[in-house]
C-alpha cells in the first residue's frame, strides 16, 4: 500500500473514526494529571486483537500523537504537566493564562505542536526509507551489536542514573526468557510452575509496571489540590502573523524536536527543554521568559510534538525506541507480531505507509480538536480520580485475562504493578526495562543465527567493521557515565578549592 | 528528607530483588544441558544476564557504601512519586488501593464472584477510600459504580466477547 492509499484508506468512515478516537482519547489522558499515553497505550492493547493490524496501529500511533499534544491543557490552566514533556509550558503558559489569555496561550501552544509535528514526519518520511533500505543490508552480528548498543545507550543518555537503567534492561531480558526455547526446543526458567511453561506474556508485564505502579503513585498523591484557570476560546485561533512572528522559532525548535527525538532514550521532555533554553538564549527579551513568554510557549510545544517524527525513526528503522511511550508502541506492534526494523519496509510496507500518514493525520486532527474543543476538554482536568484510579485496575485486569483468558496473566500484572512500584520509589528508569523486554528476544536469535553461520565462532563481533564498531560505541557509552562523574567530580571540587562552588552561591549544582 | 530516606530504602530493596532474582537465573540455568546442535544452547542468554544483573547490583552496593548517590530517573511515567510534595502523602491510601486492586483481581481470576457484582462493590469501595466518607459523595460514587459496572459488562460480553462469569 504506497502511502497515499495509506491516506485514502485513512478517510475511510471506520479508519477515520479509529483515528479520532485515539486522538481524543489521547487528548484526553494528557488533560488528566498522573495518567499518560503509554499507560493509555498498554491498557488498550488487549482490545486491539479484535481489530486488523492496520486499523490497530492507526489507534496507537493517533493515541501517541493526541497523547504528547494534551499536555498542554493542563500545563497552561493548572501549571501541572499532563505529560511529562509539557514540563517547560508549565512556566510561561500558566502565567500568560494567568494573566487572563488563556486562549492565547493555548491557541499559540497548540499551533506550535501542529508545525513541529508536520515538520518531524516530512523528516520521517525523507529520512526513515533510505535508513530502512541500509539496515537491511546488516548481517545478525551487526543486527546484535545493535541491540547492545541501544541497551547501553537508552540506560546511559536518558536519566543520569546509568546503573539503575543497566540493571532495568537486564531486568526485562530476564522477564522474557522463560519459556520454551525456540531454537533447542528446550524448557528453560520456568522454576517448576505448569503456568510458566508458556512463557510470561509481554502485555501483563507493561500493564502491570506502567498501569498498577501508576494508580498506586496517584493514591498516595490523592490529597494533592490545584487551582486551574477557566479556559475561553477567546484568542485560540492564531493569525498567520502569528505564524510569521513565531515562524523561525518555530522551526528552529522543531528541528531540535526532531534531532533529540532521533536520539535514543532521550525524549520529548529533554526536547523541550533545549528548544526553550535556546530560544530563551537567542531572544531579544529573555527576562519575559518564565513570565509568560509567548516565545516560550511555542519553542517548548513546537520541539515537544516535533519528537514524534523523529523518535519514529530509529524505532520503525532499526526496532530501538526513543523513550518510554515509544518502548510501549514498539511492544504494541511486537505483540501485534509486526517487528519494528529494516524488514517492517519489505515485509509489512501497509503498515509503515498506515504509521506515516496517521502520524500526519493525526497531527491535524489534534489541531482541530484542541481548537474547537478545548473546554470540553479543559472540563475532563475536574473529573474526579475516585472514579478515574479504579477504572483503570478494572481495564487492567480485563486487559491481561482477554490474552488468553487466565487468571495466571492477572496475578502476573500485579506482581510485576509491585514490581514497578519499587522501581518507581528506586527512582529506576522504566524505558531500559521494557526495551530489555522486548528486544531480548530479539538479540538472542540474531546473535544465534550468526553463530551458526560462523560455524559457533564470536569472531566476526570483531572482525566485521560495523558490528565491531556498534560494540566499541557500546564500551565508550558504557564507560562515558563514569567519565562524566568523575570530570563534575573534580570540577566541583576545583571550584570549592576556590570558593566559588554553585553551593557556596547557593545555586543549584 | 523523608523522601530520601524513603528512596535510599527502596534502592537498597531493589539492589536485593536484582541480587535474588539474579541467583535463582543462574541456579534454574545451570541445571539445563547443553543443546548438542545449538551454538548457544538454552543457559548463554540466562547465565550471562544473570552475571551481568548480580555485577551492576554489586556496583550499586559498593556505591551505596562508600556513600555515593546512584542517580535517578530524570521524568517518571508514574507521575507523583518521590516528587516535590506540596500535600500530605498517603501511603496507607495507596496501600488500601493495591490491596483491594489485588482482592478484586482475585475475585475476577477464581471466578468466585460473577464479574457485575465484583466490579460494582470494587469501584464503590475503592471510590469511597479515594475522597471524604461524605453521605452525598457516597451516594455518587455508588451510582457510579453500578453504572459502569453494568455498561463494562455489557461492553466485555457483548462487544468484546470475553468469558466472564
Amino acid at each position: 500500500m504506497p502511502l497515499l492509499d495509506a491516506f485514502i484508506h485513512l478517510l475511510t468512515p471506520q479508519a477515520f473514526v479509529i483515528l479520532l478516537a485515539g486522538v481524543a482519547l489521547g487528548i484526553s489522558v494528557g488533560v488528566l494529571p498522573g495518567i499518560t499515553a503509554g499507560m493509555l497505550m498498554a491498557l488498550t492493547l488487549p482490545f486491539t486483537y479484535h481489530m486488523t493490524s492496520v486499523n490497530a496501529v492507526t489507534l496507537l500511533v493517533a493515541m501517541f500523537v493526541g497523547g504528547v499534544s494534551g499536555g498542554l491543557i493542563t500545563a497552561t490552566l493548572m501549571r501541572i504537566p499532563g505529560e511529562p514533556n509539557a514540563i517547560m509550558t508549565c512556566l510561561d503558559g500558566y502565567q500568560l493564562a494567568r494573566r487572563g489569555q488563556p486562549g492565547r496561550s493555548l491557541g499559540l501552544g497548540n499551533a506550535s505542536s501542529v508545525v513541529g509535528g508536520t515538520l518531524s514526519w516530512g523528516v520521517l518520511v525523507l529520512l526513515a526509507p533510505p535508513i530502512a533500505g541500509v539496515a537491511v543490508a546488516l548481517g545478525p552480528f551487526e543486527n546484535f551489536a545493535i541491540i547492545v548498543m541501544a541497551l547501553i545507550l537508552i540506560s546511559s543518555l536518558s536519566e543520569g542514573a546509568f546503573l539503575k537503567g543497566l540493571s532495568a534492561g537486564l531486568l526485562g531480558m530476564l522477564v522474557s526468557f522463560p519459556g520454551i526455547d525456540e531454537s533447542s526446543g528446550m524448557l528453560r526458567l520456568s522454576f517448576g510452575f505448569i503456568a510458566l511453561e508458556g512463557g510470561l506474556n509481554s502485555l501483563p508485564v507493561i500493564l502491570g509496571v506502567f498501569a498498577v505502579s501508576q494508580v498506586v503513585a496517584d493514591a498516595l498523591n490523592i490529597e494533592e489540590r490545584t487551582d486551574a484557570i477557566e479556559s475561553t476560546m477567546r484568542g485560540i485561533f492564531v493569525s498567520l502573523r502569528d505564524y510569521a512572528v513565531h515562524g523561525w522559532n518555530m522551526l528552529r525548535s522543531s528541528l531540535i524536536g526532531i534531532w533529540i527525538g532521533i536520539l535514543p532514550g532521550v525524549g520529548a521532555t529533554i526536547a523541550s527543554i533545549v528548544a526553550y533554553t535556546t530560544a530563551k538564549n537567542l531572544s531579544r527579551d529573555p527576562d519575559r521568559f518564565g513570565h509568560g513568554s509567548e516565545e516560550a510557549i511555542v519553542a517548548a510545544e513546537s520541539a515537544n510534538n516535533a519528537t514524534t517524527g523523529g523518535t519514529l525513526i530509529p524505532l520503525l528503522t532499526l526496532g530501538i525506541p526513543g523513550g518510554l511511550t515509544d518502548s510501549i508502541l514498539l511492544g504494541a506492534l511486537v505483540i501485534h507480531n509486526l517487528q519494528p526494523g529494516p524488514l517492517l519496509f519489505k515485509n509489512n510496507p501497509e503498515i509503515v505507509n498506515t504509521i506515516f500518514a496517521t502520524h500526519l493525520v493525526a497531527h491535524f486532527a489534534m489541531f482541530a480538536m484542541m481548537t474547537l474543543g478545548i473546554t470540553v476538554f479543559a472540563r475532563l482536568m475536574r473529573l474526579p480520580r475516585a472514579f478515574i484510579l479504579p477504572m483503570v485496575i478494572v481495564f487492567s485486569v480485563l486487559g491481561a485475562f482477554a490474552l488468553n483468558n487466565r487468571a495466571f496473566d492477572i496475578g502476573v500484572m500485579l506482581a510485576f504493578g509491585m514490581l514497578g512500584v519499587l522501581l518507581e520509589l528506586a527512582k529506576v528508569p522504566l524505558a531500559p526495562f521494557v526495551v530489555g523486554l522486548v528486544l531480548a528476544p530479539v538479540a538472542e536469535a540474531e546473535l544465534r543465527a550468526g553463530l551458526m553461520s560462523s560455524a559457533g565462532s564470536f569472531e566476526p563481533l570483531l572482525t566485521r567493521p560495523i558490528a565491531c564498531t556498534m560494540l566499541l560505541l557500546s564500551a565508550a557509552l558504557f564507560v562515558w557515565p563514569f567519565v562524566r562523574e568523575r570530570r563534575r567530580a573534580s570540577r566541583i571540587m576545583a571550584l570549592d578549592q576556590a570558593g566559588t562552588s554553585p553551593v557556596n552561591q547557593g545555586g543549584i549544582r | 528528607m523523608q523522601q530520601d530516606r524513603i528512596g535510599r530504602i527502596a534502592e537498597i530493596a531493589y539492589i536485593a530483588v536484582i541480587l535474588g532474582v539474579a541467583a535463582a537465573v543462574w541456579r534454574e540455568a545451570s541445571t539445563l544441558p547443553p543443546a548438542p546442535y545449538d551454538p548457544l544452547g538454552p543457559k548463554f542468554f540466562p547465565t550471562w544476564v544473570s552475571y551481568g544483573l548480580a555485577a551492576l547490583a554489586a556496583a550499586m552496593l559498593a556505591r551505596l557504601a562508600l556513600g555515593r548517590k546512584l542517580g535517578r530517573a530524570a521524568q517518571s511515567m508514574v507521575v507523583g512519586i518521590g516528587g516535590a510534595a506540596s500535600h500530605a502523602p498517603s501511603p496507607w491510601t495507596a496501600a488500601l488501593t493495591l490491596l483491594l486492586g489485588c482482592a478484586y483481581a482475585a475475585a475476577f481470576g477464581f471466578r468466585g464472584i460473577p464479574f457485575l457484582p465484583a466490579t460494582a462493590v470494587y469501584l464503590f469501595l475503592a471510590g469511597a477510600l479515594l475522597g471524604p466518607l461524605e453521605r452525598r459523595r457516597l451516594v455518587v460514587v455508588a451510582a457510579f459504580a453500578v453504572a459502569m459496572a453494568a455498561a463494562l459488562d455489557f461492553l466485555f460480553r457483548a462487544v468484546f466477547k470475553l468469558d466472564l462469569v
